[in-house]
């Protein structure tokens, strides 16, 4: 059991966390979800003390972590952590960093150790690597391995801290299935992640933190289909908006199509529907818009609607009402409207923008 | 047309560059008179270049710290004459017959002993002062100054200074072993004028000697520290030296003369052979130098091993964190990166040991521990945090308590990262080791200056010093090269040895 007693975390210009309280019963595995900066990594490091917080107090069982005069060690090592950049011991092989901790820690033989080590690396999947040095692996297999080497002292609690936002979208999901994996072991997780759909699937329970505040504690249903509190609403709903502004006709298009990706990777949509959205954002703005406005002025909006899988996008641009159907490029605008699922225009107006069209596509895998 | 003036001025420039050149080496110099835009060399720390300037106030001056500099320069026409006193030029001349004086004595000079001023009524230094005026009347002084004044450097002693009893005490003294014919080394034991005298004195008083070699740019301190009784070596009276130490009664009147090359075509090629004979074959020289290098490593050596233990437990002290101890770390290293070597090891042999009797290899080993380890320290502590912070925060996360995390997970990957400044550093430490002939230690680079103030030889004492610390640094990085791969913490799969991996 990990108890959090008033605590709070408190730098010289910002306080990541103001009041926290919250009991964490064994076998619980939790997603912590949020905005960015709102010290989900803060409060997970404090649980093993990493970060020490200002005031509170930290109890893990029976012992508190915060007293100055604990066995830090010793109590550190019922808990396990996964971190976002890996830290594998760069001098060690893949096995030896998973050997290491078990010789110096838990005092067991080379051999023993070894034959532990090779169990842990067949449960995620890198018995083949073992002799390799962390900086010959790829990063979902560092983050498999760096897993590996958490379990490898048996913790009874295990942290994973943004475990896949370092790495490459094609790793992702090995890594994830990995820690799905471990669910059945019955050991408390605790999971900051920023992947919604990973943290419903897996999690038996969900901590919203925003602003240094749990403002969400409940089931993945509670939070993810009834949220109570606005701002959560808001979060689940739009797990993220990105707005672009486009003022001349030397917009970077390459660029923004990276951005897409990335967006999608973040709130898994498949890639198939980033490449939609990309081919139907590129046909209106640089095909049929281009041609028609001389000093384009463009907004750009992409939203995701997580509860009906959607992904919209809303483009807003100045000219006197000009609906690009009656666009001379009819090819173009076919080919907009072929790769998206609905299409809307209206006219508004607004100080700049006079035009609002609006695009959906339905995520598909 | 224009290609003709520009040949003709070409040929025009030559001639003058040419004729400027040889009229400069062809320049006879008869009198004083002759000197009046010359170059004139003169040995730091007498009162030459004030006379100099007196007499020549046009001249050029340039310093040496030595003869055998002085005459090199001399030799290459990079100074025209040399300003000195007769007793000692008289060998140099021997060794040398192209050297000459121009025959109008500029001045004349008293040498003496010298004394701390606060000595002034005590009475170890009346009754020395006693017996010179005691010498100088029954005709002792006159004596000596016949057997020493003749231009020969073989030459023994009369005492064994070495021997004398204790009865009223020891009397420490210092000395610049490389001053012929006041203290030089000759069959490889200081002797000399102003050692003869001394030991005359002393056995008439009741004193033991005990003496030390050192630079004679450290003799004053060394009085004035009040770590040694009297230095000699040498020593004029000067109105301006009289103002901060005490000189006994002159023990010898000089003569002061320029000294130039009168007949350089008459010069025999240097030969090689000869110089490395004098060098280290003379008088068993090569025995000079063996007790150098040994002086040399053992300083070395032990600073090494003893400035990498205390920089270690220094930083895993600093890594603990204490506020009170860190902050006087940094302080000490702030200095100590600001501090000239030899100022700071002049500081510990004459400051912090000023009255204690430790010897300069002991002083040294000291001062150059405090040095190694502030280095050793550094590395440790740059190398540390060359190493992401999320190496320890896996190894504390896995239940490594700090110093373990240090220990097995930290140091392992810092080691291979400070090696090659290590190396570096140890090789600077052994160069640094040749100012120790401050602190009266005779390592390589003092006994490479003893041998060439005998023998005025230039190039193969500094050749064969430079040589000799060459390979000693070699020598030194191929142990540690041998120690470390012993050791060596990266990539050496050593969790893995005696594991059956055959499963």
């Amino acid at each position: 059991m990990i108890k959090l007693v008033n605590v709070k975390k408190e730098y010289k210009y910002v306080t990541p966390l103001k009041n926290v309280n919250l009991t964490i019963n064994d076998g619980d595995v939790i997603s912590i979800i949020g905005p960015s900066g709102t010290g989900k990594s803060t409060l997970l490091r404090m649980i093993n003390l990493l970060e020490k917080p200002t005031n509170g107090q930290i109890f893990i069982d029976d012992d508190e972590i915060t007293d100055p005069n604990c066995n830090l060690p010793k109590i550190r090592q019922k808990m396990g952590m996964v971190f976002q950049f890996f830290n594998l011991f760069d001098h060690l092989t893949i096995v030896e960093n998973i050997m290491i901790a078990q010789i110096d820690i838990l005092n067991k033989s080379k051999q023993e150790a070894y034959e532990k080590s090779l169990e842990l690396l067949k449960l995620v999947g890198l018995s083949d690597r073992k002799f390799s040095y962390p900086e010959d692996l790829s990063g979902g297999q560092k983050q498999r391995a760096a897993i590996a080497r958490t379990l490898a002292t048996d913790p009874k609690i295990i942290l994973f801290d943004e475990l896949t936002s370092a790495l490459d979208l094609t790793m992702v999901d090995e890594v994830q299935s990995v820690i799905s994996s471990l669910t059945g072991l019955g050991k408390t997780m605790l999971i900051v992640t920023h992947e919604m759909k990973f943290a419903r699937s897996i999690s038996t329970r969900v901590l919203y933190l925003d602003d240094g505040i749990i403002y969400g504690d409940g089931t993945p249903e509670e939070i993810f289909d009834n949220p109570k509190d606005a701002r959560i609403q808001l979060f689940v709903h739009n797990t993220n908006t990105l707005s672009v502004d486009i003022v001349n006709k030397n917009f970077d298009f390459l660029s923004f199509s990276t951005t897409i990706k990335k967006y999608c990777n973040k709130n898994n949509l498949s890639i198939k529907t980033g490449n939609r959205l990309y081919l139907a954002f590129e046909e209106l703005v640089q095909q049929i818009l281009f041609n028609e406005l001389s000093n384009p002025i463009i907004n750009a909006i992409l939203s995701y609607d997580e509860k009906n899988d959607l992904l919209e996008m809303n483009v807003k641009y100045n000219y006197d009402y000009f609906n690009p159907q009656e666009s001379n490029n009819e090819l173009s605008y076919k080919v907009l409207t072929s790769a998206v699922d609905e299409i809307n225009y209206q006219k508004i107006d607004e100080n700049t923008y006079k035009n609002q069209i609006k695009l959906v596509l339905k995520n598909v895998n | 047309m224009l290609r003709k003036v520009l040949k003709t001025c070409l040929v025009v420039l030559t001639c003058t560059i040419a004729f400027a050149c040889s009229s400069n080496n062809k320049k006879d110099f008869n009198s004083i008179k002759d000197l009046e835009h010359a170059t004139i060399g003169i040995l730091t720390g007498t009162y030459f270049d004030t006379l100099t300037s007196k007499i020549l106030p046009n001249a050029k001056q340039l310093y040496f710290t030595n003869y055998a500099d002085e005459l090199s320069a001399l030799n290459s026409g990079k100074i025209e004459a040399i300003l000195d006193e007769d007793s000692i030029m008289m060998y140099i001349m021997k060794e040398q017959p192209t050297l000459s004086t121009i025959d109008e004595k500029v001045g004349g000079i008293d040498y003496a002993f010298v004394f701390d001023k606060s000595m002034q009524n005590n009475p170890l230094y009346e009754s020395v002062n006693n017996c010179i005026i005691k010498y100088s009347n029954d005709g002792t002084l006159e004596r000596l100054q016949n057997k020493w004044f003749d231009g020969v450097s073989e030459k023994e002693l009369d005492i064994d200074y070495t021997t004398l009893p204790a009865t009223n005490g020891t009397i420490r003294i210092c000395c610049n072993a490389e001053l012929m014919p006041f203290a030089y080394v000759y069959n490889n034991k200081i002797i000399g004028f102003d050692i003869e005298l001394l030991s005359y004195i002393c056995k008439e008083l009741g004193y033991a000697i005990a003496l030390d070699d050192m630079q004679f740019d450290a003799l004053i301190l060394a009085i004035t520290s009040g770590k040694y009784d009297i230095a000699c070596s040498g020593f004029s009276i000067t109105e301006e030296r009289k103002k901060s130490v005490l000189f006994t009664s002159p023990i010898y009147h000089g003569n002061i003369f320029f000294y130039v090359i009168k007949d350089k075509s008459s010069t025999k090629g240097y030969n090689i052979v000869d110089g490395f004979y004098n060098t280290f074959i003379k008088e068993d020289r090569y025995l000079l130098f063996l007790k150098g290098i040994f002086n040399t490593l053992v300083i070395t050596i032990l600073s090494l091993i003893l400035g990498s233990i205390f920089g270690f437990l220094l930083y895993l002290i600093y890594n603990k964190g204490n506020i009170v101890f860190n902050n006087i770390m940094n302080i000490v290293i702030w200095i100590m990166n600001r501090l000239p070597l030899i100022v700071l090891l002049m500081i510990v042999f004459y400051i912090v040991f000023g009255k204690s009797i430790i010897d300069g290899i002991t002083i040294s080993i000291i001062g150059f521990t405090i040095y190694f380890s502030i280095i050793v320290f550094q590395l440790m502590k740059t190398g540390v945090s060359s190493i992401q912070n999320g190496q320890f925060e896996a190894a504390y996360t896995l239940g490594y308590s700090e110093n373990k995390a240090l220990f097995r997970i930290i140091l392992p990957q810092v080691f291979p990262t400070i090696m090659s400044d290590y190396k570096n550093e140890i090789i600077s430490l052994i160069k640094s080791t040749a100012i120790v002939g401050y602190v009266t230690v005779q390592d390589l680079t003092k006994i490479g200056d003893i041998v060439r103030s005998r023998t005025f030889e230039s190039i193969p004492p500094i050749l064969s010093v430079a040589i000799i610390y060459i390979v000693l640094a070699e020598i030194l990085i191929f142990i540690v090269n041998i120690v470390y791969s012993h050791i060596n913490p990266t990539r050496n799969k050593k969790l893995l040895k005696g594991v059956n991996t055959h499963d």
